[in-house]
């Protein structure tokens, strides 16, 4: 090729910058929670592929027609498994992930699994979209719904809804059956998997995180402020902080810190129920009064020093990183960021994030999925499956969670001895943190609910980036509202 | 002579005709081909036939509507979150920012490249050791060396600390388009000085020394001498060099990536694109036919410049 | 009379003395009609002289200030890459910029070794790189002997046709190529992922360029006298005209090494399994924790670790690089 190869063109990375990095979320739309028709999946005819037999929306639980269900023993399965994924050539998640491979291993010796680092998901996306229209898509592979949905596009991932159902690999034969065979998974990891434009589960929750409030626990009990559980409070607490002159440096403090831009607007319009994308078109649907009065609302707020996002702060600091350094006294960030809240200095506290109605709080779900490829042999395709579900087992899964500070998948893992003997020796220091969110996002999040996830369309992944511009190019003065809102919405209609 | 070598000559050339057919040509049929169709998708494939739309939609004259479908025209209209949207981020940007690279970079670079070699080649001592010293950013990873200036032209990096002016950001968040487009040209002019001081360098070895002896009984100004002698003489290497790096500059795009690590300074800003950063985008979003549109105009215009400078050299330059 | 022939018949030490002696004439002759002025002045010879000595030497010291400044510029960068490698991250990211570390930190090169293959990928590199050299070298030579030496119908605007293919971004043709090897089967097996590194980069405009340029100075009257005595073009090719165009031939190898050693995208898009990739690959896709927080302590001492081999290469071989790359540019 020509002399401007050799000059390191970079990154693939760079393939997807318009694409968002974590998953999407917005109004959730059919919550099958638990709900899994379990249709034999011997004689497909009939009962699977009876989509329309019901008048309400078609079940993408519903075994497909073409599934063949698995007989023999899963033993006899002869097959190499490529698994690409994003847990990077080093360090904690990229250890576990070889450990759970060579695990699977043992336990199947006729099934080899390869574990490829793919970079972050931006590349892993691209690697991916390329693969596709050239045939070498591995057996399965870390994705987010809005990569799946184009995937989806192409027709190249495999409905796994038969193979949860299948009695003998799926999840009918092992974990628990009575409410149904997907019942030990939190429910709220579910829905955006069947998010999609078409009928079907095209992927399955593999580690998953969420948000939460770290707040200067040491400081609040020191002044005995409440901890603020709605957005009213939370902007009253601000404006008393800012006025308490008794607290050093405070001109230089901002009170309330949110690190990602787009879920601050994403999840305030999952709480006030205002329209933010569609499935159908038209798509884009951000663009109202009610947001744009709340971008606003929030500009005044950060003129009064009360409140910034990681958007808006110089050199895009992390908020967790200002929270350590004790120029913001409240932040909310992803639950897989926790140890990055942590520091000697003070107690860390954790909350939920501000809710316009605490009783039922929503917020957001993230984190990669996996997905299997059609193009795989059927071998490969039970294989791959098999693996995911012993990398999500509830040992495993609990394992995973208590080294990175992610969320199990799975109920269960919470009543494993990996999980209690790691919750009892989480005494001190960053574990002791780890640990509280465990708990709190158990009982303030799972068990109310709280999760939701946004469509996953062709243009899902540019309308969350355009979400984070505007409040951040709002915020940092660059545009004013009518020209944030009216660019975002041009930049989401190009990409169709 | 003539008509029995040409076969033999094809012979020669099969190797290199053979791996440019698989290996650019067809691509660049492919891509031809691509600009022209409607709402192709390259996973799977497949188009919906011939179009224009795909140069207007770049060059902001198509636009689209809630509804997925392409609209001639010109001009935002959007209000309320309905209206037909036109892709400005070319216009407005892209084309913008590549010119000013084109025409600021270049031209301030070669000049320093000359001053530079001209330098070198009139001093007595430590010549080979500057001559490596200059050399050295050309063999290095323009992605590496990017982030390194990244982290030079940071908010509260080492050169506002001098400058006594910490947190200004240049590239980071909220910087203006003139700030960071003033980094980004020191960046490329900084990366472009080796390779033209090399080849100013060694022609000026090939220079005769009579004209310099000539000029000095003639007692001319050392300025007289740049400008009257070594200039002109040199004018066949300035001439290449003009050449290749208006080419470069036209296809700028390392240097935004190791720079500023994305297209804008701020999230969701497209403020430092150019057209090449542009066209890779559109392959990340599916939207290959924008790019492979946009790389025909490229194309185009980059032949049109080159050819304008060959017809210029003629009268410019000496053999 | 044929006897006198035979005997007079130059020997290849000679042929190659008399191509260096002609080109050297040519470079004499080659020059404008000049005419020669002679000026009177009013001063007198030692006033002259004092008067050049002090001017030269303040110009020679402006020079060397100017030099001098230019030569810092362009190596603070490259000081301030080894200074961040031995850094640690809150000291990166400090407000007081240090000029040198407060604690020389060599844990960073540590980690990059512990975690970082690079024996592996250090012989990925080399092998794409030098087996894509010798190829590029054998199609260049090939080619640009054919468009310096030999007359053929279309051979300007072929030659034409092939400049303006630098002209074209090359991200336009990455996707097409990746299917293209895929439908090969090139992707999946060992042989095959090296295959598809190497032979894409057979060709390279510039190089066949700069080559032909060198051919080009070699003097037509050597081929003609070759083809007297009835030497096959193929033989005049490689005994004559390459050794004559050594240093070039040596620069363009090394020049094509460091790009194989440069090159990401490619070898990034087609080398799936970690035991295939090249060296840059390694490095980019590590160091980077999994919320995007790069570590720049790290990435910057991976960084060193890769420029440093280029660097030596540079500095034993500058002689061919500089000379090899300079002659682009003489006779347009």
């Amino acid at each position: 090729m020509i002399n401007s190869m050799r000059r390191s063109i970079p990154s693939v990375a760079l393939f997807a910058l318009a694409a968002a990095i974590l998953g999407g979320c917005g109004t959730p739309t059919q919550s099958s929670s638990s709900v899994i028709s379990s249709s034999p999946s011997s004689s497909a005819t009939e009962s699977s592929s009876s989509v329309s037999s019901s008048s309400v929306a078609p079940d993408p639980y519903a075994v497909p027609t073409d599934y063949q269900a698995f007989t023999g023993d899963e033993q006899d399965i002869h097959a190499t498994v490529t698994f690409w994924d994003t847990f990077g050539a080093s360090g904690t998640t990229a250890t576990t992930a070889t450990q759970y491979a060579n695990a699977f291993m043992a336990l199947y010796p006729n099934i080899t699994v390869n574990l490829v680092a793919k970079g972050g998901y931006p590349d892993i996306y691209s690697a991916i979209s390329t693969a596709i229209p050239s045939g070498t898509t591995p057996t399965m592979a870390i994705c987010y719904p809005d990569h799946v949905a184009s995937y989806l596009d192409a027709g190249a991932v495999e409905n796994l809804a038969g193979y949860i159902a299948d009695p003998t690999i799926g999840f009918g034969s092992s974990d628990l059956t009575e409410a149904g065979p997907l019942s030990d998974f939190i429910q709220s990891y579910l829905p955006e998997n069947t998010n999609y434009a078409q009928t079907g589960v095209f992927s399955m929750p593999c580690t998953k995180s969420t948000e939460a409030m770290f707040y200067n626990k040491d400081l609040f009990d020191q002044k005995g402020w409440d901890v603020p559980t709605t957005w009213d409070e939370m902007w009253n607490l601000c404006a008393q902080i800012k006025s308490d002159t008794t607290i050093a440096n405070i001109d230089n403090v901002i009170p309330f810190g949110y690190d990602s831009d787009d879920n601050l607007f994403i999840t305030y319009d999952q709480q006030t129920n205002t329209p933010y994308t569609s499935l159908t078109t038209p798509h884009y649907l951000f663009d109202n009064a009610t947001n744009r009065a709340f971008v606003q609302h929030l500009k005044d707020m950060h003129d009064a020093g009360y409140f910034l996002t990681k958007g808006s702060s110089a050199g895009s600091t992390f908020t967790s990183t200002q929270f350590a350094a004790q120029t913001l006294f409240m932040t909310v960030g992803s639950t897989g960021g926790t140890t990055y809240n942590y520091t000697d200095s003070f107690t860390t506290g954790v909350a939920a994030i501000p809710q316009i109605d605490s009783n039922s709080p929503s917020v957001i779900s993230q984190g990669p999925s996996v997905c299997i490829f059609k193009r795989a042999s059927q071998a490969e395709r039970q294989a791959a499956w098999l693996f995911y579900k012993f990398f999500t087992n509830a040992q495993n899964t609990a394992n995973w969670a208590s080294l990175t500070g992610y969320n199990p998948v799975r109920t269960s893992a919470y009543s494993t001895s990996i999980w209690t003997d790691w919750e009892s020796n989480a005494t001190s220091g960053e574990d002791l943190l780890l640990k509280r969110v465990a708990d709190f996002t158990q009982t303030e999040y799972a068990e109310k609910n709280a999760y939701f996830t946004s469509p996953a369309f062709k243009g899902s992944s540019t309308a969350r980036a355009e979400a984070a511009g505007i409040v951040s190019s709002v915020l940092l003065g660059a545009k004013d509202i009518d020209t944030a809102f009216t660019d975002a919405t041009a930049a989401c209609l190009l990409v169709g | 002579m003539i008509k029995k070598n040409n076969w033999k000559a094809w012979i020669y050339l099969s190797p290199v005709i053979i791996l440019m057919a698989v290996f650019i040509f067809y691509p660049l049929f492919s891509t031809i081909g691509i600009a022209f169709l409607k709402d192709y998708n390259y996973l799977t494939q497949t188009s919906k036939g011939f179009t224009w739309e795909n140069f207007g939609m770049v060059l902001g004259l198509v636009g689209k509507d809630a509804e997925g479908n392409s609209i001639w025209g010109f001009g935002q209209s959007i209000v309320n979150g309905v209206g037909v949207s036109y892709n400005t981020y070319v216009i407005r940007y892209a084309i913008p920012n590549t010119l000013i690279i084109v025409f600021v970079t270049v031209p301030i670079s070669t000049v320093i490249a000359l001053l530079i070699s001209v330098g070198l080649n009139s001093i007595p001592w430590l010549k080979k050791s500057l001559q490596v010293i200059f050399f050295v950013p050309y063999v290095t990873n323009a992605i590496a060396v990017g982030m390194v200036f990244a982290v030079l032209f940071d908010y509260q990096g080492i050169i506002n600390f001098v400058l006594n002016d910490m947190g200004h950001p240049w590239i980071d968040q909220g910087a203006s388009q003139t700030r960071a487009m003033f980094a980004l040209c020191v960046y490329i002019i900084w990366q472009a000085l080796p390779f033209k001081i090399l080849i100013f360098l060694s022609g000026l070895a090939g220079i005769d020394k009579q004209y310099y002896d000539a000029a000095k009984i003639d007692a001319a100004s050392r300025w007289n001498t740049l400008t009257k002698i070594t200039v002109p003489l040199l004018s066949p290497q300035i001439l290449y060099v003009l050449i290749t790096s208006f080419i470069g500059a036209f296809k700028e795009y390392t240097s935004v990536v190791g720079l500023i690590g994305g297209p804008g300074t701020s999230p969701g800003s497209k403020n430092m694109y150019t057209v090449v950063y542009y066209i890779y985008d559109t392959i990340g979003n599916n939207q290959v036919q924008y790019g492979a549109a946009a790389a025909v105009l490229l194309f185009i215009v980059i032949l049109l410049f080159t050819a304008a400078q060959f017809w210029i050299s003629k009268k410019r330059v000496y053999y | 009379m044929a006897d006198t022939e035979k005997n007079i018949k130059p020997s290849r030490q000679e042929l190659r003395y008399e191509a260096h002696r002609q080109s050297q004439e040519y470079d004499k002759i080659n020059t404008h009609g000049m005419v020669l002025v002679l000026r009177e002045g009013t001063q007198n010879v030692e006033t002259m002289k004092k008067a050049q000595k002090t001017g030269r030497f303040v110009s020679l010291f402006l020079i060397y200030l100017f030099l001098g400044f230019m030569a810092l510029i362009i190596l603070f960068p490259f000081y301030w890459m080894i200074i961040t490698s031995l850094k640690s991250s809150t000291e990166i990211r400090a407000n007081q910029q240090t000029l040198w570390p407060n604690a020389v930190l060599w844990g960073n090169y540590i980690t990059v070794f512990r975690y970082f293959d690079f024996v592996t990928y250090l012989r990925n590199t080399l092998i794409v790189g030098i087996i894509s050299t010798i190829g590029t070298l054998i199609t260049t030579i090939l080619a640009a002997f054919a468009f310096a030496r030999l007359e053929f119908k279309g051979r300007n605007a072929f030659f034409v046709l092939l400049l303006s293919t630098m002209m074209i971004p090359g991200e336009m043709m990455v996707i097409t190529n990746y299917i293209t090897v895929a439908s090969f089967g090139w992707l999946g097996n060992a042989v095959g992922v090296f295959t598809a590194m190497i032979v894409p980069f057979w060709i390279s405009v510039f190089y066949i360029y700069l080559l032909r340029q060198n051919f080009k100075q070699i003097p037509n009257e050597l081929y003609l006298a070759a083809k007297v005595d009835g030497k096959s073009d193929w033989s005049y090719l490689w005994k004559v005209m390459v050794p004559l165009s050594e240093p070039t031939i040596i620069s363009i190898f090394i020049l094509k090494l460091m790009g194989a050693w440069n090159s990401y995208i490619w070898p990034n898009l087609v080398a799936d399994k970690p035991e295939w990739r090249l060296i840059t690959n390694g490095l980019r896709s590590s160091f980077t924790l999994s919320n995007g927080d790069p570590q720049y302590g790290q990435q910057m001492a991976a960084t060193v670790l890769v420029t440093v081999p280029l660097l030596l290469l540079f500095i034993f071989f500058r002689k061919y690089i500089m000379k090899g790359v300079g002659r682009a540019g003489i006779k347009g």
